[in-house]
């Protein structure tokens, strides 16, 4: 990392620990510099003020004539000789140095040209003997690596290193430990951040700030994750029960998609029209509504869904649920507990009324008969009589067919094969079907059931025949069965012209009818008959397709 | 001006060390990171640790200083002794690679299922490396006191500064570092042999001065077997003592270990082998070119000769480097001891006897601690060492070749339990005291102590009951 926290110690760390040294290490040199210049230059003044002095001396043994000039310079030339880098020039402009004459252009300090650089110092001293007019130069070259500064300096350098060297190892080692727990916590809380498992990660017991924010952190997070579990369980449990029930839910987001439950996506799944009409549902629209029933078809079956509608008004965002409930089969055994319970009342007043005028019609009939015998009638009479004794007949059946259909009639169930009462029916109808053009197929299912020989008969003709019926120009008859589970279903199906929804919530009304010649009463008995054996019927149309009835009983005798 | 010279290159050499041992702080976490730098060092790095840990103050600093006094034959008990160790070291990779362990002596705890024979492997690495490593600070303190020309206590306290330092990084510091080591030696023990073969005057004039040499009374200089003939015991101990030395030592098992796979630790003793074999030749230029160059050096110890060569016989301002590649061979193999002698000591030694589990970096903490005390105590040693010190390291290697050369090796390629490797490394190391004892000092080149005791320690792991061999190989 570029920017971690211990380059952040470290730099400044090392820059303000490793600038003293240096500078106490360049100051140092450069003292020990300065002085070693001042006391060579000391030295050589010292020197030349002495040669100088000396020359003063003998000048004056010459002036009091002890010795001569000549032996003089001599003298002095011999000490002038001696000290190395001494030169001396003489008044006519000789140059020389131990003993032997050069030539001035040689000399670069003569002409000037001595430059001092960064790490050379030059100077030239100088000495004049006036009394012989001559000049004496001493040229001096300082620098800091040679001569006898590095030995000198040696200690000092080498101290400045070993410091340096120690510092320079306690400031990383110093920051890495300052930085190394905080480096753990950032990595610690990056994989807590990156949602990696922090269980049994070890960052440091300290006893300091960082090891209080480490252990604290280190709670925190297992509080979270306690949490978040306890979350976690709580949002499983009530997904299952979501998923669970048979309701289906949709939250309906606003600006969002919705989301389902499992059981109305299944629902949504079986019943294409359902999902369209959820899917239109708007936040809006179910703020205007609480409760309703659906209807439609589904696969040409009439299907019921209970709606409701609830606004959440919690958050920022707009959200309601709906709830819906498949009531199909409920609605189906309500309308046959409704159907049921019409027609025994209706089959109550009509006995009731039939055995009040049975027996008057009895007397009727009677004093009729008795009249046509007594009384001596003209051929035209004997007609009209006749007509009247065939009406009464008439009525007299009418009343019987009530009577029986209101009479519980007694029922002996015993276990039958479907497919040879089916067959013995079509042969019986064979004549009949040719007549109106209907074909008759019987498919064979192999099926048995518990119920009254005759009975079953009755139903079976009886639903033959209004198929028939439905077919005015001829068609196809199919009948068919199949057991599920402990039920067998006898379909009989026409190719006729069908029934609207409003005409099949009455056929089984009595003496509702759709044809001039007809009762009115035998869906009526039908009914009657299959629910004495403990059946149920069911009744599919399409209008202009055709109708379908199925009639399902119980296979065994334990059903009973 | 030689001095501002030595200061520039030991500045220079100090901040390479300083930056290249940080480098380690920042990738130790846990053990096997720490101790084996995560077992994921690659070839080159590997090679280059390898052989700086090979190298040490004893063969850079003392073996030029025997061939110049002792002459060519000198190699047979030094640098070939030496290198037929690496025999074994090809026999170890390939079997020892495959155990997950994190230290030498946790391998004995995972062979023989003996936390004893653990604790007994730690002791002795921590002890024989204590000794060992005063001797890298001992060589340490002569060379950079004769360069800087300062004291010997406080050369000595340079590298306890260096040492400790590269060590607290664990084995990627000692990694790195030896990277920038192994350049140094190599680099350094090869231009010696140029700069003195240059010195001299060319091959010519050093054939020349060998024959002059041989003349001058020293008949045997140049001969390989020394006069009448090399001692057949002096060449089996040397062997014993230094080459089965070489191959149980730890520091180079651990090399095996941190490579990133097996092949790459073959691949390493193998690479290794020719880099020896070429600094040991430079060094035995080294020595025979000094002997041409100035047979009257003065010298109280063979380990000042070449670094007195270095100083006062040669002209060139690359010299530095052949100094701080003394330097570099005594840093690079006392930090990988002393990292070997403190996880030792902590992991080998405290732990099993706490029985308490620790946190990785609190073993790591303690570790560094260890350092810093064993670093102290070598360093307290150092100020007052044994004379002699090739022959003080042959002890070393001794007491390790009696003491585990059977039991790791043995352990690998046989089924035998952990008594018998209890009862062969006492045995070996009570034999060893006591024909160190026993065997007059002057002896002791030809019969070395390491002769009775591996044979002994060698009977004692593969005798059981009533005297029958029992081990099968496998």
């Amino acid at each position: 990392m570029r920017h971690s926290i211990e380059r952040k110690i470290l730099v400044p760390f090392l820059i303000i620990v490793l600038i003293p040294i240096f500078i106490i290490g360049a100051v140092s040199m450069w003292s020990s510099y300065q002085s070693e210049k001042q006391l060579k230059q000391a030295t050589v003044q010292e020197h030349l003020t002495s040669l100088d002095r000396y020359a003063t001396k003998l000048e004056n043994r010459v002036n009091s004539g002890m010795i001569s000039e000549e032996e003089a310079k001599s003298l002095i030339k011999m000490m002038i000789n001696e000290t190395k880098g001494l030169y001396v020039e003489e008044a006519d402009g000789t140059l020389s140095t131990e003993g032997e004459v050069v030539q001035a252009s040689e000399l670069d300090w003569y002409n000037g040209e001595a430059k001092t650089s960064i790490f050379t110092e030059r100077t030239v001293l100088t000495k004049q003997i006036e009394q012989w007019g001559w000049t004496l130069y001493h040229p001096m070259t300082f620098s800091f690596y040679s001569g006898s500064l590095p030995n000198i300096q040696k200690y000092t350098l080498l101290i400045s290193i070993f410091t340096g060297v120690i510092a320079v190892q306690f400031t990383i080692i110093l920051s890495y430990h300052l930085s190394k727990p905080i480096k753990n916590l950032a990595a610690f809380c990056k994989k807590i951040a990156l949602g990696e498992r922090t269980n049994g990660v070890d960052i440091d017991n300290r006893k300091d700030e960082i090891g209080v924010l480490s252990s604290s952190l280190k709670d925190m997070v297992e509080t979270l994750d306690e949490r978040n579990a306890q979350i976690d369980k709580i949002k499983k449990l009530n997904e299952t029960i979501l998923n669970s029930v048979h309701v289906g839910m949709v939250l309906v987001i606003e600006g969002a998609d919705s989301v389902y439950n499992e059981a109305a996506q299944t629902m949504m799944n079986e019943d294409p029209l359902l999902k369209e009409r959820l899917g239109k549902l708007t936040i809006h629209e179910t703020k205007r509504r609480s409760e309703e029933i659906w209807d439609h078809k589904r696969k040409e079956e009439k299907v019921f869904y209970a709606v409701s509608y609830k606004v959440l008004g919690t958050s920022e965002k707009q959200r309601s649920i709906i709830t819906f409930e498949d009531i199909t089969h409920r609605r189906k055994l309500e309308q046959r507990v409704e159907r049921m319970s019409r027609l025994a009342s209706l089959g109550e007043m009509a006995s009731g009324i039939a055995h009040e005028i049975r027996n008057p019609l009895a007397g009727i009939k009677t004093t009729t008969e008795l009249l046509t015998r007594r009384l001596e009638l003209t051929k035209d009479q004997l007609i009209l009589t006749e007509n009247m004794l065939l009406d009464i007949d008439r009525v007299n059946k009418i009343i019987t067919n009530i009577l029986q259909f209101s009479r519980p009639m007694e029922t002996n169930p015993s276990l039958l094969k479907v497919d040879d009462t089916l067959h013995s029916l079509v042969l019986l109808m064979k004549t009949i079907a040719d007549d109106k053009k209907v074909v008759l197929h019987h498919i064979e299912n192999n099926t048995e059931i518990f119920v009254d020989r005759d009975h079953l008969r009755q139903i079976l003709l009886n639903l033959i025949l209004n198929g028939m019926n439905a077919m005015p120009d001829g068609g196809e008859l199919i009948l068919s069965s199949f057991q599920r589970d402990d039920d067998v279903t006898i379909l009989i199906s026409d190719t006729g012209v069908g029934m609207e929804d409003a005409v099949m919530e009455k056929i089984f009304d009595p003496f509702y009818t759709t044809r001039a010649e007809g009762t009115g009463l035998g869906l009526s008995i039908v009914h009657q008959l299959v629910v004495q054996n403990n059946g149920e019927i069911d009744v599919n149309s399409i209008k202009g397709k055709g109708t379908e009835f199925s009639i399902t009983f119980p296979i065994g005798r334990e059903e009973k | 001006m030689d001095e501002l010279l030595y200061l520039s290159v030991f500045l220079i050499y100090t901040i390479a060390i300083l930056i290249l041992g940080k480098h380690g702080f920042d990738k130790t976490d846990e053990l096997k990171g720490y101790f084996l730098a995560g077992r994921n060092l690659p070839l080159f790095p590997s090679v280059a640790s390898f052989c700086a840990t090979w190298f040490s103050a004893a063969s850079l600093l003392g073996l030029p200083g025997l061939i110049y006094e002792g002459g060519v034959s000198v190699i047979w008990t030094t640098a070939i002794a030496w290198l037929l160790g690496i025999i074994g070291l090809f026999f170890l990779a390939s079997k020892l690679y495959t155990y997950n362990v994190v230290t030498v002596p946790e391998f004995f705890l995972v062979r023989y299922d003996s936390k004893f024979l653990q604790i007994w492997v730690g002791v002795i690495l921590s002890v024989s490396y204590l000794l060992y490593v005063v001797i890298q600070i001992r060589g340490f303190g002569i060379v950079v006191s004769q360069m800087l020309d300062i004291p010997y206590t406080v050369s000595v306290f340079l590298i306890y500064l260096f040492v400790l330092y590269t060590t607290f990084g664990g084995l990627h510091s000692v990694a790195r570092t030896d990277i920038f080591h192994f350049c140094l030696i190599l680099f350094g023990s090869i231009l010696g042999g140029v700069f003195i073969v240059k010195e001299i005057g060319g091959i010519r004039e050093l054939a020349t001065g060998l024959s002059t040499l041989d003349q001058s009374g020293s008949a045997s200089y140049l001969a390989l077997f020394p006069e009448g003939g090399l001692s057949f015991w002096a060449l089996v101990s040397a062997f014993f003592s230094l080459g089965l030395g070489v191959a149980a030592n730890p520091q180079y098992a651990v090399r095996i270990l941190s490579s990133r796979s097996k092949q790459v630790a073959l691949k390493m003793v193998g690479t290794s082998t020719v880099f020896l074999v070429l600094i040991y030749f430079s060094i035995f230029v080294i020595g025979i070119g000094s002997r041409v160059l100035d047979p009257n050096v003065p010298f109280t110890s063979t380990d000042e000769i070449y670094p007195f060569i270095i100083a006062y016989l040669l002209e060139t301002p690359l010299k530095g480097v052949l100094l701080i590649s003394v330097v570099a061979a005594a840093i690079s193999t006392a930090n990988s001891q002393l990292l070997i002698m403190a996880t030792s000591f902590v992991y080998d030694i405290t732990l099993p006897i706490r029985k308490k589990k620790a946190l990785d970096l609190k073993v790591i903490s303690w570790t560094r601690w260890m350092i810093f005390i064993f670093a102290t105590f070598s360093l307290v040693i150092a100020f007052t060492p044994p004379q002699g010190i090739v022959q003080f390291s042959g002890h070393i290697w001794g007491i390790i070749a009696v003491s585990l050369f059977f039991p790791l090796y043995g352990g690998l390629y046989t089924n035998v339990n952990h008594r018998q490797a209890l009862l062969s490394t006492f045995g070996g190391l009570i034999t060893y005291i006591l024909a160190f004892l026993l065997i007059p000092n002057a002896l002791q080149p030809v019969y070395h102590p390491v002769l009775p005791s591996l044979i002994i320690a060698g009977i004692l792991f593969f005798l059981k009951g009533r005297g029958r061999l029992n081990a099968s190989f496998h």
